[in-house]
């Protein structure tokens, strides 16, 4: 049994504000347990900050997908948007960011809190980002 | 995000609450500046109160850091919760940012 959730927003600064206080809500629905909130949180966040970033470069006023599915194990979900994606998004990794670079940090955090993470170019105006953040069983969680 | 500002001696401390990511970044910029031209060249970032970080929030908070060493000054973070910090470790930033488990540590130490 599995519960979906599909948003779309257009990629204004009022719906990142808003994007925001979503994926709080939606890191308490998935899961009692605080760290894996946090967790949860965090990654949509870094995803839909630069889709929201990318797409704001190169279409404004364009829309970002969310699709996020719960099971008591598992939070999986994708953000969509218009674009190509990054061009080095396989190379960047923590060990590469210079010590005081300003950004690029994003999806190093992404690849570091996820238990598995994608990108695909879906099509030629369309790019991805698929993650699994897997949940630890109501009985193991200490921090509720 | 809230910033609220007082000095203990020399030193200037800026208290942080709320969300700090892409919508507030710019805040704690331009608070940080503003600072820096009142010749404080001693600043402490208290995050107790910050209960979220991403890589936005981070990036603002390496452009504090260059701005107050251009202006040979110096700045400590202070009461970073357990999640602010799991994100510090995980990018790495614990090892360029002074970060001290409170105020009164990270000030006996200027």
């Amino acid at each position: 049994m599995s519960d979906i959730i599909k948003i779309s927003l257009t990629n204004t600064a009022f719906n990142l504000s808003a994007a925001e206080e979503i994926f709080s809500a939606l890191a308490r629905a998935a899961t009692p347990d605080i760290h894996k909130q946090y967790h949860i949180r965090t990654v949509l966040s870094e995803v839909y900050g630069n889709a929201y970033l990318y797409s704001n470069k190169t279409r404004p006023n364009s829309v970002i997908d969310l699709e996020v599915c719960f099971t008591p194990n598992r939070f999986t979900a994708s953000i969509i948007n218009e674009g190509r994606g990054p061009a080095d998004i396989n190379s960047r990794k923590v060990e590469t960011i210079p010590a005081y670079a300003e950004s690029g940090r994003g999806l190093a955090i992404v690849r570091k809190l996820c238990d598995n993470v994608y990108f695909k170019k879906i099509s030629e105006t369309k790019f991805g980002v698929f993650f699994e953040i897997e949940l630890p069983s109501v009985r193991k969680i200490k921090n509720i | 995000m809230e910033i609220q500002k007082r000095m203990e001696g020399d030193v200037a401390i800026l208290c942080l609450e709320g969300r700090l990511d892409l919508t507030s970044a710019s805040l704690l910029k331009e608070t940080s500046k503003e600072v820096l031209s009142r010749n404080s060249k001693k600043m402490v970032l208290n995050l107790d109160k910050v209960d979220f970080i991403n890589s936005s929030g981070l990036g603002a908070l390496v452009s504090v850091l260059k701005e107050v060493r251009n202006n040979q000054g110096s700045m400590r973070l202070t009461n970073l919760a357990p999640y602010v910090k799991e994100i510090f470790d995980i990018t790495q930033l614990s090892n360029i940012f002074e970060i001290f488990p409170d105020e009164k540590k990270a000030l006996a130490n200027f």
